[in-house]
């Protein structure tokens, strides 16, 4: 299969894009105060987009997050955070301004680039004492009336006019290519009248522009005239002009016109996707809400329930896309980074052609580059040191994926020198990590996955490949905000093998977090009408159960404490009353505090836990909480009190 | 002849560095030189010179508004902006605005001369080679 760089390229602008706001956040809390915390985060984001870049080849992405890293890095060691932020604010916005070039101008890095590195270099060394690189903090801005535009030529019925259509190539590292263009634009204007352009005028003044352009244009001049005034255009690398060939019209065929696939935009899926939700959760909500009068209007509920459910699941199909979209790049990869090693390794694949919803992949992609280039560096040995072991020199490592139900098995092993378990369990007790007791009762599968603790490395030297070591706890981070498991499994010379399990699909569920004493919630949201504050005085007694009125309806008052069987019901002084929806009607929830909103990836309880009551699922927050999903219709059913 | 250059710029910095590289050629001299654009339409008026530098980011009245008040005086006048990176929308702008090339700091001298130079080959605007 042959790798979409494209579609590979549009995850990583997408991942990159959010890392690169992330970090702005970050730096914009670094200039009010400084925390360990936020420079430790900088310098995980920006790892994970230098993993990234190098995986695509985009080599002053990846130059420039390499700087960064090693900034960072260096600020970290040092007793007084820095007061100067501007080369990394300066890095911040080149990355940015490089993420919106296109790919084949980012595989070697230009002057800009060398310059922000540099820059970012030199801060260390104290060599820093010039002002800004670029002061300014412009946006793109429109031009409004631009006369970059074609002309629609006014003068149109000079008849001997010929339509050339020609080629312009920038040199590599063209600084300011955008710009570059409108002053071609504005030459070729004066040679004749512009039919088009690919980039267009409107392209090129939001910078969408590459390394080469092309026209149409009608003009008396001759092609060699044309030629020659493009070519004096600095930066102006190759020229190509040519008489525009007569468009032969040719009878279409049906196959032509109506293509059997077409292209959709994935964020257009994700929009349809998000209504399709919208439209499946409103009718469900209409069931609690209507009062059904008769037979038939029970039917057709039920078919509208029906078919709202089918088009979110068909567009939650259309979502899939097969696992080579990551795996492709990372057998390029994989070769790229052995070759620049001195190894030999094979990767084998299999059930590459499986699929997974493309928010799955896209957490997925660090945490395989992570680990394969783990294997490369670390694991697969040199082919001398192989041969002293008497293994073949090739070094093996395969990615294996199965699918078990709505599960996905990935395996990813190699046969290279595997973990040294020995050091890493040396390691965790220097630092502090485990004591001595603990270690010794800890299986050996139990101390592989000490590497999965934030900023644990027994990684000797920086190296360009693996870095410090930090992949192994975005690999865990990562599955398992999926709610999905990590297993690590190695011995000694025979290699790794790290057992991923991950949910195909997800399910997205916005939820509300409750807490209640020591306890902390998930509600989903979709579930609670109304939040209103605790009054005493509003809730009545039906037979000696306490009650709200809401809507018309008596809606039973549960307190939370009784739910969880805690306390002896004792009232505290305040509490939030969550109306809850359930399939027979209403009841509410009395807890202690909301702590917030949160949409997450909602994982479902399987047997045999699915048969722990109270709870449907469990839910990670963004702290990495684990956080239970209340089964809002286990205690409307079971636990609420009837009452007439 | 040597082409009579006026360099716009507010840091002296920058106009020193420009008249060094541009006097260096013995092709060119700086006969004029502009803090914001208010004092280069003035001293265009004055000096007319052959070809402007102009920074772009400048206080009392910007590059680009200066471009464009200098061509509405003179069309054939032959300006070349002076862009940051990063500046490229400001850079099209005046582009559109009617300005004939630009340079980018930090300024690379050959690169420089290559552009005025090129920009001095060609015809005013509005006329065919």
């Amino acid at each position: 299969m042959r790798l979409d760089f494209e579609k590979y390229f549009r995850m990583f602008l997408e991942e990159a894009g959010e890392y690169l706001r992330e970090m702005h956040e970050t730096v914009g809390r670094l200039a009010e105060a400084s925390t360990p915390e936020a420079w430790a985060e900088l310098f995980r984001r920006a790892h994970s987009i230098k993993g990234m870049a190098a995986s695509l080849g985009l080599g002053s992405v990846q130059q420039v997050a390499h700087a960064m890293e090693d900034f960072l890095t260096w600020v970290q060691r040092q007793s007084d955070a820095p007061r100067r932020l501007e080369p990394l604010v300066e890095a911040l916005e080149c990355l940015g301004s490089l993420l919106r070039r296109p790919p084949s101008e980012l595989q070697t890095p230009d002057t800009t680039v060398q310059a922000i590195v540099d820059r970012l270099r030199a801060v260390p060394t104290g060599a820093l004492e010039v002002g800004p690189v670029d002061g300014s903090t412009e946006t793109w801005v429109t031009s409004s009336g631009s006369s970059l535009a074609p002309s629609a030529s006014p003068d149109a019925a000079v008849a001997d006019r010929v339509r050339w259509e020609g080629h312009v190539t920038l040199m590599q590292g063209t600084l300011l290519p955008a710009a570059r263009w409108a002053v071609v634009l504005r030459v070729l204007q004066r040679l004749g009248s512009l039919i088009e352009t690919r980039p267009t005028a409107g392209d090129i003044t939001q910078g969408k522009v590459g390394r080469h352009l092309s026209f149409v244009i009608e003009s008396d001049a001759e092609a060699a005239t044309i030629e020659a005034a493009l070519r004096q255009i600095p930066d102006v690398e190759a020229v190509e002009v040519r008489r525009q060939a007569l468009e032969v019209p040719v009878e279409p065929t049906s196959s032509d016109v109506l293509p059997t696939t077409i292209r959709v935009r994935l964020s257009e899926v994700d929009r349809l996707f998000d209504l399709a939700r919208a439209v499946f959760m409103q009718v469900q909500r209409l069931r609690g809400s209507l009062s059904i009068a008769s037979l038939e209007d029970e039917a057709l509920l039920r078919d509208s329930e029906a078919l709202a459910r089918q088009l979110y699941l068909g567009l939650l199909d259309l979502r899939m896309l097969p696992l080579e979209v990551l795996i492709g790049p990372l057998r390029r990869m994989a070769d790229a980074l052995a070759r620049q090693m001195g190894k030999r390794v094979r990767l084998v694949t299999r059930g590459e052609d499986l699929t997974l919803d493309k928010a799955v992949l896209e957490h997925l992609m660090d945490p395989f580059i992570h680990m394969i280039r783990n294997s490369v560096d670390h694991g697969i040995e040199s082919p001398a040191e192989r041969r002293a072991k008497s293994k073949s020199e090739e070094g093996y490592i395969s990615i294996h994926a199965q699918q078990r139900g709505e599960w996905m098995q990935v395996v990813v092993l190699d046969d290279g020198r595997g973990m040294d378990v020995e050091r890493i369990a040396q390691t965790a007790l220097e630092r502090g990590i485990v004591t001595p007791d603990q270690l010794r009762r800890m299986s050996v599968e139990e101390i592989c996955m000490l590497v999965t603790i934030p900023g644990f490395s027994t990684a000797e030297a920086v190296t360009e490949v693996s870095g410090r070591g930090i992949g192994m706890d975005v690999v865990r981070h990562r599955v398992e905000a999926l709610g999905g498991t990590l297993r690590i499994e190695t011995r000694r010379d025979r290699g790794t093998r790290i057992t991923l399990r991950i949910p195909s699909r997800l399910s997205i569920l916005d939820t509300l977090i409750v807490g209640h004493g020591r306890y902390q919630m998930a509600i989903p949201m979709d579930r609670v009408r109304r939040v209103t504050p605790y009054l005493r005085e509003a809730i009545h007694y039906r037979q000696e159960v306490p009650v709200l009125y809401q809507d018309g309806f008596i809606a039973p008052v549960l307190f939370m404490d009784q739910v969880l069987g805690e306390g002896t019901g004792q009232p505290r002084h305040q509490y939030y009353m969550l109306t809850i929806q359930y399939e027979k009607g209403l009841y509410v929830l009395a807890v202690a505090d909301i702590r917030g909103e949160h949409r997450s990836v909602v994982q479902r309880l399987e047997p045999p836990l699915s048969r722990v009551p109270l709870f449907s699922g469990i839910t990670v927050s963004p702290a990495l909480e684990v956080i239970p999903l209340l089964d809002v219709e286990f205690i409307g059913q079971h636990l609420t009190p009837q009452v007439t | 002849m040597k082409v009579r250059v006026m360099v716009v710029d507010d840091a002296m910095f920058m106009r020193n560095m420009l008249k060094e590289i541009l006097n260096n050629t013995g092709r060119y001299e700086v006969v004029a030189e502009a803090t914001n654009g208010q004092e280069a339409l003035q001293l265009y008026k004055q000096v007319r010179p052959d070809l402007i530098t102009m920074d772009i980011v400048m206080p009392v009245m910007d590059g680009i508004e200066a471009t464009r008040e200098i061509l509405r005086i003179d069309p054939q006048a032959r300006i070349v902006m002076c862009s940051a990176l990063g500046q490229e929308p400001l850079v099209i702008e005046s582009i559109a605005a009617g300005a004939r090339d630009f340079i980018v700091k930090p300024f690379a001298p050959e690169k420089v001369i290559r552009v005025l130079d090129q920009v001095m080959q060609t015809a005013p605007a509005g006329q065919t080679t």
